[in-house]
């Protein structure tokens, strides 16, 4: 009996083990390359038989961290072939990525189509359906740069040094700032903070102007199409002059651009510290998207 | 049996005895304390700052500093806390908080004084600038003044190559001192004896890990973070206070000396040449040379600390 109850006090003592207690992350939010991701669901009808109807589905997931108002899908199809019975063009919002939707938002764009013949020399036809989804983006890059007044070095105890900072990861946008040079240029007994700023487009899409974002999935044409991004960049809390502004982003090619404050004046009793140099890059977006479709005729089957 | 009673009686009597004679008291013995290769010690408080915080909390600092050497370290002397955006953080006193007056060990004081400072600041918040974190070092920088006194019992040899063939209580070689308790250290004397003329050749060496610079409020100054920094001819000098020999000063002899009585310390090290001329007509005799070297002190520790965006 009295073993039993020894055997029962040290299980129940066991219970009591002090839990582990681990403490939440909060989620990062601007770090990767991508904005919007698409992609065609599985439940698309990809074959289908002459003068039938299809069921495309979109499945779209804002994965950056800025947020898609008023963007703008479309699908484009051979006309002559598929007749669109629902809307080919929309406007869409999606939500970004933040601490309260670490994920981004989601959403799924459907488009039923008929198809209206094939030619009847063909037994079947393989049309493509593109998706493209247009949309104002921004880049959000916060770096920590150091501020280091002592270009001579007569203070080799310092909290930080002046050197270039790489950022392979990407902001949660696909234009990135890829690199950050920061030179110390000597004025009187001062420096002047330069920052050499590096970005490239590092996502699957194109950039367009940021007044352009909407033309481009309208079909339109001319210079709100050109590959530009406006930037903005700020050292504690006040604005850099940045050139070349707007900055052109072309293909995935890596480009440069200058931002300094002639008047920000670090002297030596500044000290040397770390800042936070913000970068904001706005830009249009395209992401586009190719379904190949396979429409058979049936033996015997006659026109629509 | 009356006899064994009584010899058991008197052997516990004498044990009892002999027991209350052990019980000396105790006096306090006086302990060797010119050791070590530390002036001030600085340490940040466990969990103060946080490694990890958020913004809009309250960024508090505290440190904890403990003079291990043998010199007071007190009033006048700072500590300064940089590394940070002042735009960040603010609220923290970049003229530096005073160091509260430490006393150093001595003969019957085996610890030197212990105090805390304190730094308070604010961290403004990130929303509005899109930062997700802001991870600076924040460098803690001591800047005071100190002392090393050091004692080298050196054999003197007025006469050292006399043609007679007494017996000489010494002969003139190299002490090595060790450290003093204090972050310059007179590491060896090396005695060089001539006829009427004793050379001491002293060497210094910077073996706390900081940084050394001439004394006095204008360096300090400099010593400073957020000041202009010390310059190559402030850097890296002592001023060499005194040199006594049975109660002579030699200070006057001793070289490289400036105007101002300083020396520079080359990679961290220096040696002073210094002479006495003993009377021709002395024996041979052991003595204590005094050395004592003033100069400014500055130490540096960092901590990393990550602030994140409540939202």
């Amino acid at each position: 009996m009295k073993k039993m109850v020894f055997v029962l006090l040290l299980l129940v003592a066991c219970q009591f083990q002090v839990p582990t207690r681990k403490i939440p992350e909060s989620p990062v939010i601007y770090t990767g390359t991508s904005a919007l991701e698409a992609s065609f669901n599985p439940a698309t009808m990809g074959n289908l038989i002459m003068c039938q109807q299809a069921d495309i589905y979109v499945d779209v997931k804002n994965v950056g961290a800025s947020d898609i108002n008023n963007g703008m899908y479309s699908f484009i199809t051979e006309d002559q072939y598929l007749v669109p019975l629902t809307e080919r063009q929309k406007k869409f919002s999606l939500e970004g990525k933040s601490q309260f939707n670490p994920k981004g938002g989601f959403d799924q764009i459907h488009l039923r189509v008929r198809n209206t013949g094939i030619l009847p020399q063909f037994e079947t036809y393989n049309p493509e359906i593109i998706f493209q989804a247009c949309y104002k983006y921004s880049t959000f890059a916060s770096t920590q740069v150091c501020i280091d007044p002592d270009i001579a070095n007569l203070n080799p105890r310092k909290s930080c040094r002046s050197e270039p900072v790489l950022l392979p990861n990407g902001q949660g946008a696909p234009v990135a700032v890829t690199k950050i040079e920061p030179y110390m240029v000597p004025e009187g007994d001062g420096v002047t903070p330069v920052f050499a700023i590096f970005v490239q487009n590092l996502g699957p899409g194109a950039v367009v102007a940021h007044e352009g974002a909407e033309a481009a999935c309208k079909g339109d044409s001319g210079l709100a199409l050109l590959n530009f991004a406006n930037v903005r960049a700020s050292l504690q809390n006040k604005d850099l002059k940045c050139d070349p502004n707007p900055v052109k982003v072309e293909g995935s090619q890596e480009r440069r651009f200058v931002c300094q404050r002639k008047d920000m004046l670090f002297g030596p009793s500044a000290g040397t510290f770390s800042a936070v140099l913000t970068v904001q890059l706005d830009y249009g977006y395209v992401n586009s998207l190719a379904l190949p479709l396979d429409i058979a005729r049936l033996p015997g089957q006659e026109p629509c | 049996m009356k006899l064994m009673k009584k010899s058991v009686l008197v052997l516990f009597f004498l044990l009892v005895l002999i027991g209350c004679a052990g019980r000396k008291a105790e006096q306090p013995q006086p302990v060797d304390f010119r050791t070590g290769t530390q002036g001030l010690y600085l340490s940040f408080v466990s969990n103060l700052p946080p490694p990890k915080l958020y913004d809009r909390e309250p960024l508090n600092i505290m440190v904890q500093v403990e003079n291990k050497g043998t010199e007071t370290v007190g009033p006048g002397d700072v500590v300064f806390l940089s590394g940070f955006d002042t735009s960040i953080i603010t609220d923290i006193p970049l003229q530096g908080v005073d160091i509260p007056t430490l006393e150093g060990r001595g003969p019957f004081l085996p610890q030197g004084g212990v105090d805390t400072i304190s730094f308070r600041g604010r961290i403004q918040p990130f929303s509005s600038r899109r930062i997700d974190r802001y991870v600076p070092t924040l460098l803690l920088t001591a800047c005071y003044h100190y002392e090393t006194i050091a004692s080298a019992q050196v054999c003197i040899d007025p006469n050292p190559f006399a043609p007679t063939s007494i017996q000489k209580v010494c002969t003139p070689s190299t002490v090595s001192t060790g450290s003093q308790g204090a972050p310059i250290a007179v590491t060896s004397v090396e005695v060089e004896a001539a006829p009427q003329k004793t050379r001491f050749k002293i060497n210094v060496q910077n073996v706390g890990g900081g940084d050394v610079f001439r004394a006095g409020a204008d360096a300090l100054r400099k010593c400073s973070p957020y000041a202009a920094g010390l310059t190559f001819d402030e850097v890296d000098f002592i001023r060499l206070a005194d040199v006594s020999i049975s109660n002579i000063h030699i200070t006057e002899t001793c070289k490289p000396r400036d105007n101002s009585g300083h020396l520079r310390l080359v990679n961290g090290q220096a040696s002073i040449y210094c002479e006495y001329g003993a009377p021709p007509e002395q024996s041979p005799f052991l003595t204590p040379l005094n050395i004592v070297l003033q100069y400014g002190y500055r130490q540096s520790i960092a901590r990393q600390v990550e602030i994140r965006a409540v939202s």
